[in-house]
């Protein structure tokens, strides 16, 4: 292979590992959609999970509400998401998901803090309960264990060595061992 | 603020820290280039007005990766084409007006040797830009555009996140190739480069993103069926926002081309009226003392 051959595969390589070492970093797409326009009570609710698979050390639910008359996302609802183990043999657990949690400020988004991996049914509802408002819609999704997340220490791995490697590089010499050091090497060689 | 809709619109960030990192390093090391560069008083090159071009085209950069219109483009067609605009066209002229070659030369640690290396007479940066000719340019910028408008690539990549980075990097490295013809900023390895060439790249790359921009915007029915699954934002129905998206892709996107054409054909006119005036003054002076 040609020397230009070999420099644009290495290229193409660094690009496609960045690619893929930072995606899992923070996708920026909004998720994985479960329910699309669904009715719940007076609203419509469009939900998506994130990641792709969700773990029990990061579970996000992220809910977009509408109403049937107006296609418009209706802002500074209650939206609430509950979710519970199919099997009932782990707690339940409940997050209000809040603008502020979500990228996209249109949307709503909570962290559900599940202990343990399996099937979980979750539902989301909208509206205060003291109304008595409260219409869920309910889909099944399966958490996957916690796994250690190698893309993000490599991240934050390799912006730490590249920054201590250009420090060390820009040292001044007086400062840098190495250069202190080379004198002397060079008066042996000199001194036979 | 008073307007919850205008709120949730412009804190809309997604502080992405692999965007940051990148387009940090950039800024750091093409001001530290400018700064070395003007203390050396070589103000000409590292003028005012370059460095506020760079910004300007990272500050596009991030405003297109990471604000509201990164965010909305997953449910706005119309803010994905803005998107595209900025990324494609608007960023790389921006970077490109800034000579960002030279000065980052100076700006990166070990950059003279680096350039030395990829530039030398066999080095890999030179034979890769000496090898694309214009049409290679085009082929690669309207293959990547066309590509990715086709409605099952498009759904996929607004689907997959890297995949949506990787549509980015292949409108953002091609543009940077297409518009460095275009301007003719260094590395000059340009062969030549007459004006007709650049001229015929420019009408070739304006008609070319007509094609599908007319298409889209004339369309009777939703072309990227991703939009239909989603949230309405402000009340702008799927068919509204398709035309609205296809639109602007059309006619800024196209004006971009034109306006740039414009300009050569202006320039080229500058130069050969100053040429001109060159021969005239020599002859004047060839003239004078015999008078």
């Amino acid at each position: 292979m040609s020397r230009l051959g070999r420099h644009s595969l290495v290229l193409a390589a660094v690009l496609f590992i960045w690619l893929l070492v930072v995606q899992p970093v923070r996708a920026h797409i909004t998720g994985t959609p479960h329910l699309v326009n669904a009715p719940a009570g007076e609203y419509l609710v469009t939900v998506w999970t994130a990641p792709d698979p969700v773990r029990v050390d990061d579970f996000h639910v992220i809910v977009g509400v509408t109403r049937p008359d107006d296609p418009s996302l209706v802002l500074g609802e209650t939206v609430m998401v509950t979710a519970v183990p199919v099997d009932n043999r782990h707690p339940a657990v409940m997050a209000q998901t809040t603008h502020e949690q979500s990228d996209n400020k249109f949307l709503y988004e909570a962290y559900l803090a599940v202990e343990e991996e399996g099937l979980y049914e979750v539902t989301v509802t909208v509206g205060t309960a003291a109304a008595g408002e409260q219409d869920g819609v309910t889909f099944t999704i399966a958490v996957e264990a916690a796994r250690w997340q190698w893309q993000r220490w490599l991240f934050w791995g390799g912006l730490l060595f590249m920054a201590g490697w250009l420090a060390w590089r820009n040292l001044p010499q007086q400062l840098s061992p190495a250069a202190a050091r080379r004198p002397k090497r060079q008066q042996q060689v000199a001194n036979g | 603020m008073d307007n919850p809709t205008v709120y949730a619109l412009l804190t809309s960030w997604d502080w992405r820290p692999e965007v940051i990192f990148v387009l940090g390093a950039a800024a750091i090391f093409y001001l530290n280039g400018w700064l070395k560069l003007r203390r050396r008083g070589n103000a000409r090159l590292a003028s005012g007005w370059r460095l506020a071009s760079y910004f300007a085209g990272l500050f596009v950069l991030a405003l297109s990766l990471m604000s509201f219109i990164d965010i909305l483009g997953g449910l706005l067609f119309l803010m994905h084409m803005i998107q595209h605009l900025l990324v494609l066209s608007l960023a790389p002229i921006l970077l490109l007006l800034a000579e960002p070659f030279p000065i980052l030369t100076w700006g990166i640690p070990g950059g003279k040797r680096l350039a030395e290396r990829l530039f030398a007479r066999r080095g890999a940066g030179r034979q890769l830009l000496q090898k694309l000719p214009v049409g290679g340019v085009l082929l690669l910028s309207v293959g990547f555009l066309w590509g990715w408008h086709d409605p099952n690539a498009y759904n996929a990549a607004l689907r997959i996140g890297w995949l949506h980075d990787l549509q980015h990097l292949t409108f953002f490295l091609p543009g940077m190739l297409f518009w460095w013809k275009v301007t003719g900023a260094a590395p000059r390895m340009h062969g030549r480069s007459p004006l007709f060439p650049r001229l015929a790249l420019l009408l070739l790359m304006a008609v070319a993103n007509m094609i599908p921009a007319v298409g889209i915007s004339l369309a009777s029915e939703p072309i990227y069926t991703y939009y239909l699954d989603m949230p309405r934002v402000a009340g702008i129905d799927v068919m509204t926002d398709q035309v609205i998206g296809g639109v602007i892709m059309w006619v800024p996107g196209t004006m971009m081309y034109m306006v740039a054409l414009l300009i050569l054909i202006f320039r080229a006119f500058q130069q050969n009226e100053k040429a001109r005036g060159n021969v005239d003054n020599r002859r004047y002076l060839v003239e004078a003392p015999a008078a």
